[in-house]
Order: structure tokens, then C-alpha cells, then sequence
């Protein structure tokens, strides 16, 4: 009887759980988790409005890039006259096609940098905010190299309703 | 530093520009939110036929008026407007908000996106 209760009693006294596996997880865990978390950021995006009331009436000078975005895909044109048009691939937009036609254009025309990005009044912000990134830069992969490479386009980018 | 609202999804981008301190319309799926103040459902934006919309102006004249607070103040004094839209806001609701804008003064605007990843 009194060697139970002395049993009893040294159990209460001594709680302590071994936690020291534990915390040897935790050490791992911890960057593990805090180099996986994302953390999301708000970034913004700079257009080029014409500052006069109403807006919209773009003003074409001889030579402009613009991508015409439209329900069934996307035009690309040079101010006047329409010179690609892509349509959608699976219900997408075909953004490497756009991607891969800009890159054509600066290389024929390396010193502009604004384009104009002319929408139907039902394309979704989503899609404006997708061309805009293509229309403002690419990446381009290196062989040899994890890191793709940066390629800038046009910059500069206004926006507009598609006629 | 402009804090991305739980209400709508921003679209994402690889831009890098960090936000500004400027005027922030919030454009929901339901409402229209100008520096912190509901000015006029969505549906409503949707519906209207002209370029303008009144409320918009409306509440940029009142902002220009009577500031609250230092933040208000660099804000409006930046003449700048940072738009966040929801994914799914049609391009002719941005439009309006966007002429009103320019319309009121306001002749920086920028469009308010999510950093992607880099690395993915």
C-alpha cells in the first residue's frame, strides 16, 4: 500500500514529457514551411491614359503596335490594317502565339516601346491583365541555364476599346 | 500599401511595381468601393450607358473637399488611382471607372495585380 502511493506520488512530481524529438522536427519544420508559404503580394500595374476627359479616342500615328483582343481571339495590327490574327486554342487565349509574334515585331522594330492593347467591352479583366504581361515582356528559355531569360517588349501600354 | 481585399480575387502578373499611396477604387463582383465607401453596385455600373458615372465623380469631388487624415491627403494630392478589380469584371465596367477617372482629374491609373511566383 505505501509503495503504491509513493509510486502515485513520484508520477505527479515528475510530468515532464520528452519533447525533445518533437522539437528536433520542429527545427526542420519550420524553415521547411516558412521557405514553402506564399506570400502574396500586390504589385501594380502603370497604364498610359490620355489625361483628357472621355478617353478612348486613340489617336493613331502612322505606325502603331496594337493587339485586339476579341471574344473568339486575338488580332494583332500595325495601326491600319490587320496583320495576324490568332484564334483561341481550347478555349484560351494562345498566348505563346502572342508571345512568340511580339518577339517578331521588336525584332523588326527594336526601338518602340508602347503598344496598345484594344479590348471588346466582355473580355474579363483577367484576360487584360494576362495580354498586358505578354505585351510587356517575355521569357525566353536559355539552354544551360535554370533561369529563363527577361526579354522586354513594349513596355508602354495603352489601352482602348477594339473597333 | 494597399491590401488585397478577401471579397475578390486579383488577377496575377510578373510585374514589380510596388503600390503607391493613391486613391483606391475596389471594384467586386457586387460593389463599387471608392477610398472606403460604397458608391454603387456592380450591376448598376454595368447598366449604365454613358461613359461617366456620376456617383464615381461625386465621390471624388467629396474627397477633394474634405480630407480625413494625412493618408486621404497624400492620396488625393497624388491625383493617382489604383484600380482593384476582381478576375471577372468585364473590360467596359473598367472603362467607365476608368474615363470617370480621367474625366475627374485623375490621370495615373493603375491596375492593382498579385505577384505571381517566379519560380513555379
Amino acid at each position: 500500500m505505501t509503495r503504491r502511493r509513493h509510486y502515485r506520488k513520484r508520477m505527479v512530481e515528475t510530468p515532464e514529457l520528452n519533447i525533445t524529438t518533437f522539437l528536433n522536427l520542429m527545427v526542420v519544420l519550420i524553415p521547411f514551411l516558412l521557405i514553402s508559404a506564399v506570400f502574396s503580394r500586390v504589385t501594380i500595374m502603370e497604364l498610359s491614359v490620355p489625361t483628357s476627359a472621355g478617353g478612348g479616342a486613340v489617336t493613331t500615328p502612322n505606325f502603331a503596335i496594337e493587339v485586339i483582343v476579341r471574344q473568339a481571339g486575338f488580332e494583332i495590327a500595325n495601326g491600319s490594317s490587320v496583320e495576324a490574327a490568332v484564334p483561341k486554342k481550347d478555349g484560351e487565349y494562345d498566348m505563346e502565339m502572342l508571345s512568340q509574334l511580339l518577339l517578331r515585331l521588336k525584332a523588326q522594330y527594336p526601338d518602340k516601346e508602347d503598344a496598345t492593347v484594344l479590348l471588346e467591352p466582355d473580355i474579363e479583366y483577367d484576360y487584360l491583365i494576362k495580354i498586358m504581361d505578354a505585351v510587356r515582356g517575355t521569357r525566353k528559355a536559355v539552354e544551360g541555364s535554370d533561369e529563363p531569360e527577361k526579354i522586354v517588349l513594349f513596355p508602354d501600354i495603352s489601352i482602348g476599346d477594339a473597333p | 500599401m494597399v491590401e488585397a481585399p478577401k471579397q475578390i480575387k486579383l488577377p496575377d502578373s510578373v510585374v514589380e511595381t510596388k503600390p503607391r499611396e493613391t486613391v483606391v477604387i475596389l471594384v467586386s463582383p457586387d460593389d463599387v468601393v471608392v477610398q472606403g465607401e460604397a458608391v454603387l453596385k456592380t450591376v448598376d455600373l454595368l447598366d449604365t450607358k454613358t461613359d461617366n458615372v456620376a456617383a464615381i465623380t461625386d465621390k471624388l469631388e467629396r474627397l477633394e473637399r474634405n480630407i480625413i487624415g494625412i493618408n486621404t491627403r497624400t492620396a488625393v494630392e497624388s491625383k493617382e488611382v489604383t484600380i482593384l478589380a476582381d478576375k471577372s469584371i468585364p473590360f467596359r465596367a473598367l472603362k467607365k471607372i476608368m474615363s470617370t477617372c480621367t474625366g475627374s482629374g485623375y490621370g495615373k491609373i493603375s491596375l492593382a495585380v498579385t505577384q505571381k511566383e517566379t519560380q513555379s
